[in-house]
C-alpha cells in the first residue's frame, strides 16, 4: 500500500528548520557541546551498588556527575526498586582529581546516617568518582572525603574507617 | 458471418463501459488520494521530527539528564520512537524504540551531516524514519513513525473504491438492461408485426407509443407504410379482379363459339381442325387462368366469403378427391387412412377445401405422372392430408418456392409443359392458411413429391 525506499533520501538543508544543522545553538554563542553517557552508581533493591548512566556534557565534571547521585534515580529506576543512599539535602561543595586521588568536599557529614546507608553513600561517591576518572583517562586509587574542607573518616564495608578510601574497598558492594 | 444480438451488444457495451469507467475512476482516485495521504503524513511526520529534534537539543543543553524522560514523553504523546546517537554510540532512546529500525545507511548519512527520510519495511510493518543531525550538540536524532494507520486507511480506501466500482458497474449494467429493453422492444414489435403481415395478417398495426418521439415516429411510419401497402394490394387485387371479370364474358362467348365450331369440326379442313384444337386448348387454359386470378384477387381483397363449417375430414377428402378426378377426367387416386385416425372433424370452407385437393391432384397430374395416393393421418392433434405423386419429387431448393405465384419449377420446363397457370399451388397455400393450417412439400415414401396439408382438428362442431 505504502511504497518503500531501498535507501535513505537526503533532505536539503534549506528544508530543515530551527537551525538544527547550525554549528551553535541559536541564541547562544556556545560552540559545539558534546554529550556522553556517564556511568553512575545507585543502590539496587538488594542493597548492592548498581551501575546506571546519566547523559552529561563531555568532558564530564566530577561535581556535576556526583550531584546526579543526590538527585537520585529516575522514575523508571525508582520503579525498579533503585534508590540513592545519599540524602537529598546533601550539598557537594567541590569535587576534583589531583593526581590519582579524588577529593570530594561535602557541605555536611554523612555520619548521621545509619551505618549501612552511610557505607552505601560513600560507595556511590567512590565508584562514581572512579568511573568519571576513567572517562577522563585518570585511573584513581581512592577518594578522600572532607566536610567543609575538614578531613574526616569515612566508613569502609569491612567495618573500619579511614580518611582515604580505595575503590577496591567498595568493589565488593558492586553487583557488576 | 454470425450476427450477434443487438440486445447483447448493447448490454455488453453498457456493462463494459460502466466497468471500465468506474474502474478507471476508482484507480485514479485511489492513486491520487494515496499520494496525497502519504505526502501529508510524511510532511506531518517530518515537521514533528524537526520539533522533537529541537526539543532534544534544548534538553541536552539545559538538562541533559532529562533526555530519557523527554524521549518517553514524546512517545506517549505521538507514539513515535526517538533515538539519540552521538559519535556512533546510542545516547538515549524511547523505552519501546528499537535500534534495528534505524539502518546503517541512514546512520551513516545522518552522521555525515545530512538530514534524511526513508520509508521502509521492518518486520512486516511499514515505518517512516527521519534522521536529523544536530551538530551543535554533536548528536543525531532518529525518529521512527509507524505507518500502520495510514496503511489501514489506504486498505479501507481501496475497499470502498473497489466496492464503489463494482456497484457502479452493476448500476451501469442495470441501466444498460433498461435502455436496451427500451430501445430494442420497438424493433422487436416491428419485427413481430412485419412477420404477421408477411403471413397475411394485413390488419396488423403497431400501437403508437407517444412516450418516445423516435419510437412514435417509427411506429407511425411503419403503420403508414403497411396501410399504403395494403391499399396498393387491394388496388392491385381489385384491378386483377376487374380485369378477370371483364375477360370472363368475352371468354365465355369465345368458349361457346369454340364449342359450336367443334360441333362442326368435320366440316373443316385438316388445317382448320388443327387450328380449332389449338384454340380450344388455349381457351381452356385462359379460362382457368382467369378463374384463378379472379379467385385470388377476391381472396386478396377479402371479397371472397370464407364459409367455415365443421365437417368430417375423411368424408370431405373422399368427396374432394372424387370431385377433382371428375373435373379433370383423371383416374381417382386411392385414399388411404392410417390406423387409429377415427373420424376427425376440421373447420374449413368446403368449397375452398375441394379446390385445395383439386389443385394438388391436378398439379400431380400435370407435372408428376399423377397422384399415387392420398393418405390421411393424425400428427400431434393435427389432421395430415398427404397427397403423394408418382413423379421424381420436388428439388429441395424449389420446395418453398412452388407455392409462390407464377413460379415454374424445373419439372415444368424439363417436361416441356407450359399449360399450367402458375397460380394453383399459390391458391392452395392461401386457402390452407385461411383454415389455420399449413402446407409443405417433401419426399414421399415412394420417392415422389409429398404435399402435406396440416389442419387443426376440432373437438366438437363449431359454427
Amino acid at each position: 500500500m505504502v511504497p518503500t525506499a531501498s535507501s535513505p533520501q537526503v533532505i536539503g538543508p534549506q528544508h530543515v528548520p530551527f537551525g538544527l544543522l547550525g554549528k551553535t545553538i541559536p541564541g547562544t554563542n556556545n560552540g559545539r557541546v558534546r554529550f556522553i553517557s556517564q556511568p553512575v552508581y545507585i543502590v539496587d533493591a538488594t542493597g548492592h551498588l548498581s551501575s546506571s548512566s546519566r547523559i552529561v556534557p563531555s568532558p564530564p565534571v566530577l561535581a556535576s556527575v556526583l550531584r546526579q547521585l543526590i538527585i537520585g534515580p529516575t522514575t523508571i529506576e525508582s520503579g525498579g526498586g533503585y534508590t540513592s543512599a545519599l540524602p537529598k539535602n546533601l550539598i557537594i561543595l567541590s569535587a576534583s582529581f589531583r593526581g590519582e586521588i579524588g577529593y570530594i568536599d561535602l557541605g555536611s557529614t554523612l555520619n548521621k546516617l545509619p551505618r549501612g546507608q552511610e557505607v552505601l553513600a560513600v560507595g556511590q561517591l567512590v565508584l562514581t568518582a572512579r568511573d568519571v576518572g576513567l572517562t577522563l583517562g585518570i585511573q584513581i586509587k581512592g577518594v578522600e572525603i572532607t566536610v567543609a574542607g575538614v578531613t574526616q573518616d569515612s566508613p569502609i564495608p569491612d567495618g573500619r574507617e579511614a580518611i582515604f578510601v580505595t575503590t577496591q574497598d567498595f568493589q565488593r558492594l558492586s553487583n557488576s | 458471418m454470425r450476427r450477434r444480438s443487438l440486445r447483447l451488444r448493447l448490454l455488453v457495451t453498457f456493462g463494459l463501459g460502466a466497468f471500465v469507467i468506474s474502474t478507471l475512476f476508482a484507480s485514479l482516485t485511489y492513486v491520487g488520494v494515496r499520494r496525497l495521504l502519504i505526502a501529508n503524513q510524511q510532511q506531518t511526520d517530518l515537521q514533528q521530527s524537526y520539533v522533537n529534534a529541537a526539543l532534544v537539543r534544548s534538553t541536552l543543553y539545559s538538562s541533559p539528564t532529562e533526555l530519557s524522560n523527554l524521549l518517553n514523553s514524546i512517545y506517549k504523546a505521538t507514539a513515535s520512537n526517538v533515538l539519540v546517537q552521538t559519535h556512533n554510540q546510542w545516547l538515549a532512546r524511547s523505552n519501546s524504540a528499537s535500534t534495528l529500525d534505524v539502518k546503517q545507511a541512514t546512520i551513516k548519512t545522518v552522521g555525515a551531516g545530512h538530514a534524511t527520510e526513508q520509508t521502509l519495511n521492518a518486520d512486516g510493518h511499514v515505518i517512516f524514519v527521519v534522521g536529523v543531525p544536530i551538530p551543535s550538540v554533536e548528536t543525531q536524532v532518529f525518529e521512527v513513525f509507524q505507518l500502520a494507520n495510514l496503511e489501514q486507511t489506504l486498505r479501507l480506501l481501496a475497499l470502498v473504491l473497489g466496492l464503489g466500482a463494482l456497484f457502479t458497474s452493476i448500476v451501469g449494467m442495470s441501466g444498460g438492461i433498461w435502455v436496451t429493453r427500451r430501445t430494442v422492444r420497438p424493433l422487436e414489435e416491428v419485427s413481430f408485426a412485419a412477420a404477421l403481415i408477411a403471413d397475411g395478417a394485413l390488419t396488423t398495426r403497431l400501437q403508437v407509443n407517444r412516450a418516445d418521439r423516435e419510437v412514435q415516429q417509427l411506429t407511425e411510419s411503419f403503420n403508414q407504410m403497411v396501410s399504403q401497402l395494403v391499399q396498393r394490394l387491394e388496388r392491385d387485387a381489385r384491378f386483377a379482379s376487374d380485369v378477370s371479370h371483364e375477360l370472363r364474358s368475352p371468354l365465355t362467348t369465345l368458349a361457346t363459339t369454340a364449342t359450336v365450331l367443334q360441333q362442326h369440326r368435320d366440316d373443316l379442313t385438316s388445317a382448320g381442325q388443327e387450328s380449332l384444337d389449338l384454340l380450344v386448348a388455349d381457351l381452356s387454359i385462359f379460362q382457368s387462368l382467369v378463374e384463378d386470378l379472379l379467385e385470388m384477387s377476391r381472396s386478396d381483397a377479402g371479397a371472397a366469403p370464407l364459409v367455415l363449417e365443421t365437417v368430417s375430414a375423411i368424408e370431405l377428402v373422399h368427396q374432394s378427391v372424387r370431385s377433382a378426378s371428375r373435373r379433370h377426367g383423371i383416374e381417382e387416386p386411392p385414399v388411404e387412412i392410417a390406423d387409429g385416425v377415427g373420424d376427425p372433424l376440421v373447420l374449413v370452407d368446403r368449397r375452398r377445401f375441394e379446390r385445395v385437393i383439386t389443385n394438388v391432384i391436378d398439379n400431380a397430374h400435370r407435372y408428376a405422372a399423377g397422384a399415387a395416393a392420398v393418405r390421411i393421418d393424425v400428427q400431434e392433434s393435427q389432421l395430415a392430408v398427404n397427397v403423394d405423386d408418382a413423379g421424381s419429387g420436388v428439388p429441395v431448393d424449389e420446395r418453398e418456392h412452388v407455392f409462390e405465384r407464377f413460379f415454374r419449377g424445373r419439372a415444368a420446363h424439363d417436361r416441356g409443359i407450359a399449360r399450367g397457370t402458375g397460380l394453383g399451388l399459390a391458391l392452395v397455400r392461401d386457402h390452407v392458411r385461411a383454415f389455420g393450417g399449413t402446407i409443405t412439400v417433401s419426399e414421399s415414401p415412394e420417392g415422389g413429391a409429398r404435399f402435406q396439408i396440416l389442419l387443426p382438428i376440432v373437438q366438437s362442431e363449431q359454427p
